[in-house]
């Protein structure tokens, strides 16, 4: 067939640009937006501090420096952060802390996302009756306060930060199972899902191929809301005393040093306080780049 | 065209309940398809027609089973599509495939142009290496028009009917015995319209294929079909052989589509006669008694609000229900 | 239908008196662009018309032929990147770019636009007769009591049915059809010299579209409302139209009298356009013959005739060079190949 529609420049121009997905567009335009652009790269460094630099630090973060207790941020001394009241470098337990903490939030996360989107995906697409039943029980979790379900686990099992972390992640993943139901169901009425339902693919495999791929959006924005969520969380189980217990430490627990002790050495709050809020402002701040970068018209 | 029988829909119904449904106690139910009878053979197009709201889209899935059928049967290859397990449906499903009206919202934003197309080779020849499956993609990629350089752009890069080019390239991939087109041309610029016109009747010719043509655009009904049916809250109200309905509409429902639809001739267009139907489609929740037409009928008398006329054939294959005929039927009704 | 569909009202009307006289709206040189972030992108140039009153124009394009632009610059609705340059004069004053206020002014008196999708003009969470009666007061001074009377006029002659009590409903409880009357009948309420649609019946049934496209024809002849109606529907067009205007890329490709054009398409792509429509009284059903490729969105700065690139007729000069328009009588042509 002599087809028409064959317009040889726009053709021969499209074949020549290099075909970009919805998710590369919205990459693009990530890229464009520099307050998310700079909060990533303070975040990375963040991570790869808290990761490597404690190999560069001369002092282990259980190292007691019985000389220098209570020291404040002295440069002479090398503790460029000052000590704790066991003379133990600041720097180098708030970037051990920060570990734990980070550890905690992207683990969570990527855990809570993991069931929250099957979860929401299948509730969603199966509909009718399985949706109810899996919807009540979201709703039923979703009631039972959150503390009193930590307190609960740790009473029960020796505490530990695996338990901190399924306490966490089981309160975490019902948002996004919810969110992902919600996309779900709108997903479920466009044409794309009935053409796939018409060309003979199984349930399994349209949820797989065509409706996680497409949450994409919604749920990566709100994992990166979530993990300042889960850190701030271990944060505070920490600080009621229900997270990690020392001589292991995660930013929560400095806090809740540093708070005892804000009268007197204010360095041991200021410090951990500043990485932690700093890690948060960039995540909020990559968080609405993302969210900008996959919803342009919203803004 | 004198092909044998591929589908036979007989007194198909297709029922919506409507909320209330959930607590035990009865909801009404909307008669979306209310007892539609045709058939469809190897090679013919039969165009369906009617306003929105009729039950053309509807009763176009209910045909593929894509929704739940109420009562009747679908009867494909003396197979009752209905009554088939989860399985042996799906294994029908390669020799049945559907266009859809808005091209862009029927592909997946996120997949590749390529993947697209190769979907069904994906789910029906597992068998078939990457090579083979990437030769057939760019096979029917040519066959509809589109340059196989393309396979690795995505769907909103192209214009609209470039995008209905890819959902025909999809729906013909596995070589299938029946399309349904809902509205394919509808969303379509006027010289895109006739591109994607002359693509679909170039395809039947080629593979023998039949069209199920769902529009509400008689004009490009006459062009595409052979036979054309006429629906109206669910129920046939005419079907006939198409020069035979254009040029002799039996029901005055088809008289009134047929000259309402404006002719691009302003000479011609101003001298011809027009039925001018008063008011709007009625709710399909609470169709008009007797005939459903009747509300909105110009012809309409005291037995058009009591008895449904029944659909008889009046010659040459022409069936029509209108108790205002003025020939007389053939044969009794089936 | 009463011999008047709007009753008489206070307010002076337009004056028919004017027809084949001076020309209700004049465009001049109208050029729209927009600011991208690829560049600067014309969505419309070189355009310009007149209409009189009771004239009907059709606005006749595809996608990215700049004929919805045409119409948001006139009412001053172009989006916040988009700048139109040239005039337009709407019985007697410049409104293209004029102040928001004057237009506003303008919008709700003398001239109104209809849209495909009626919801866009009208207040999902007010009554229909609310909106009818403030439009009146405020632009009419009226009582409430004689606005409301006025409004229902307005929707009795629009034909909808038992309007006494559907004046009193929300939009969304009114069918697509009635909905778009509703419309009609707002755009109609000041008595408009000039009425803008675009694309009003694309969304509607053909029996509804009948109806719709016979009401305004009758407006238009009975209170010598000039409309500009812009649509993709030649049949449409041969129904509802006295002149046609045809656009493609932005520029006028051709226009005539309805009769002309129709009769007697010069252009390639009028011709195109013509051919590749089916028709209901065709009895061929070989390959409908098209226009080659796809209709090319608004180009960053375009040199020669827009449609050369899908031509049939095209020669080497058709790319460099535009073509200069040709007129005789009220048909114009801008082709470098076809003489009129």
């Amino acid at each position: 067939m002599s087809d028409p529609a064959l317009d040889e420049p726009l053709m021969a121009e499209l074949a020549a640009r290099k075909g970009r997905s919805q998710l590369q567009d919205a990459m693009r335009r990530f890229r464009a937006n520099p307050l998310a652009v700079v909060s990533l790269i303070v975040l990375i460094a963040i991570v790869l501090a808290c990761f490597l630099g404690p190999y560069f630090l001369p002092f282990g973060p259980d190292d007691a420096d019985f000389e220098l207790i209570s020291s404040p941020p002295d440069f002479a001394s090398g503790h460029y952060f000052g000590t704790d009241e066991l003379g133990r470098d600041l720097l180098a337990r708030t970037l051990v802390g920060g570990r734990v903490s980070l550890l905690i939030g992207a683990l969570a996360t990527l855990v809570s996302l993991g069931i929250g989107v099957l979860y929401g995906a299948i509730s969603g697409f199966v509909g009718k009756r399985t949706d109810a039943l899996m919807m009540r029980t979201v709703d039923i979790l979703y009631s039972m306060p959150y503390v009193f379900f930590v307190i609960m686990l740790t009473t029960l099992f020796e505490r530990s930060i695996v338990m901190l972390f399924i306490a966490i992640g089981a309160v975490q993943w019902l948002t996004i199972a919810v969110i992902v139901r919600g996309q779900t169901l709108s997903l479920k009425g466009r044409e794309f899902i009935e053409a796939a339902r018409a060309g003979g693919m199984r349930d399994w495999s349209i949820i797989r191929k065509h409706i996680v791929p497409n949450t994409a959006g919604p749920v990566i924005v709100y994992a990166s809301l979530t993990v300042p969520e889960v850190i701030l969380g271990e944060s505070f189980l920490s600080f009621l005393g229900l997270g990690v217990q020392e001589p292991d430490t995660s930013w929560g627990v400095l806090l809740e040093i540093g708070a005892e002790k804000m009268g007197t050495e204010p360095w041991l709050l200021l410090v951990p306080g500043a990485f932690l809020v700093t890690t948060l402002f960039a995540l909020n701040f990559i968080a609405d780049g993302l969210r900008d970068a996959f919803d342009p018209n919203e803004r | 065209m004198t092909g044998e029988t591929l589908l036979a829909v007989r007194d198909l119904k297709v029922h919506f309940p409507l909320q209330g449904g959930m607590f035990g106690g009865k909801g009404s139910v909307v008669r979306a398809v209310d007892g539609v009878d045709f058939e469809l053979k190897q090679g013919e197009t039969l165009g369906i027609v009617g306003e929105s709201g009729c039950g053309k889209s509807t009763l176009a899935r209910a045909v593929l089973r894509l929704i739940p059928h109420a009562a009747g049967e679908v009867v494909w290859l003396g197979k009752d599509l209905h009554a088939l397990d989860a399985e042996a449906m799906r294994a029908e499903r390669r020799n049945m495939q559907i266009i859809f009206q808005d091209p862009l919202a029927s592909l997946d934003p996120h997949m590749s142009i390529g993947a697209i197309i190769g979907q069904p080779l994906r789910t029906f020849h597992r068998e078939l290496s990457r090579q083979d499956q990437r030769r057939r993609v760019f096979e029917a990629m040519r066959q509809v028009g589109l340059a196989p350089e393309l396979a690795d752009r995505f769907p909103h890069e192209f214009s609209g009917g470039m995008c209905q080019r890819v959902g025909i390239a999809r729906a013909m991939i596995l070589k299938p015995k029946l399309v349904v087109c809902d509205e394919p041309v509808s969303a379509l610029d006027v010289s895109i319209q006739a591109q994607i016109i002359n693509l679909l009747m170039d395809l039947q010719r080629r593979f023998d294929l039949s069209l199920l043509f769902i529009s509400h655009n008689l004009s490009v009904v006459r062009h595409i079909s052979h036979r054309v049916m006429v629906l109206y809250l669910g129920k046939v109200m005419e079907i006939a052989e198409r020069d035979e309905f254009y040029a002799r509409p039996l029901h005055p429902y088809s008289e009134a589509l047929i000259s309402a639809v404006p002719i691009p001739d302003p000479l011609l267009e101003r001298q011809r006669p027009r039925i001018v139907l008063s008011g709007d489609l009625p709710s399909p929740i609470n169709p008009p008694s007797g005939c459903r037409f009747s509300s909105r009928c110009p012809r309409a008398t005291e037995i058009c609000h009591k008895a449904e006329p029944a659909l008889l054939d009046y010659g040459r294959d022409h069936r029509a229900a209108c108790h205002h005929i003025p020939i007389t039927p053939v044969a009794t009704p089936r | 239908m009463s011999d008047s569909p709007v009753p008489a009202n206070p307010a002076p009307p337009p004056q028919p008196a004017a027809a084949g006289g001076a020309p209700i709206l004049s465009v001049r040189d109208l050029a729209i662009r927009f600011r991208t972030a690829d560049g600067t992108v014309t969505a419309a140039a070189d355009v310009g018309f007149d209409i009189r009153a009771g004239e009907i124009v059709g606005l006749v394009g595809e996608s990215g032929s700049g004929k919805s632009q045409i119409l948001m610059s006139l009412m001053g609705l172009l989006a916040s990147n988009g700048h139109a340059s040239g005039s337009a004069v709407f019985r007697g004053e410049e409104i293209l770019n004029a102040p928001a206020r004057r237009l506003d002014a303008l919008r709700g008196a003398s001239m109104s636009m209809i849209f495909q999708d009626p919801m866009t003009s009208l207040n999902p969470y007010l009554r229909v007769s609310t909106q009818l009666v403030e439009v009146l007061e405020r632009h009419r001074g009226m009582t409430r009591a004689e606005a409301m009377a006025q409004a229902l006029a307005i929707m009795e002659s629009v034909r909808i049915p038992d309007a006494a009590r559907r004046i009193r409903l929300y939009p969304h409880e009114f069918s697509g059809g009635m909905r778009q009357r509703v419309m009609i009948a707002m755009a109609l309420l000041c008595r408009p010299a000039l009425l803008l649609a675009d694309e009003p019946t694309t969304a509607l049934d053909v029996t509804v579209q009948a109806q719709i496209l016979e009401l305004i024809a009758d407006l238009a002849r009975s209170i010598g409302t000039a409309v500009l109606f812009v649509t993709h529907d030649l049949g449409v067009v041969a129904r509802l139209c006295d002149r046609v205007i045809v656009l493609y890329g932005g520029r006028i490709m051709e226009s005539g009298e309805a009769t002309d054009i129709f009769g007697d398409p010069k252009h390639p792509y009028t011709r195109g356009l013509i051919d590749s429509t089916p028709r209901l009284d065709e009895r061929s059903h070989g390959e409908l013959r098209t226009i080659p490729g796809q209709p090319r969105a608004a180009q960053l700065a375009p040199m020669g005739c827009p449609f050369e690139p899908r031509c049939p007729h095209r020669v080497v000069r058709c790319r460099t060079e535009r073509p200069a328009p040709q007129e005789a009588g009220l048909r114009q042509l801008a082709c470098h190949e076809v003489r009129l």
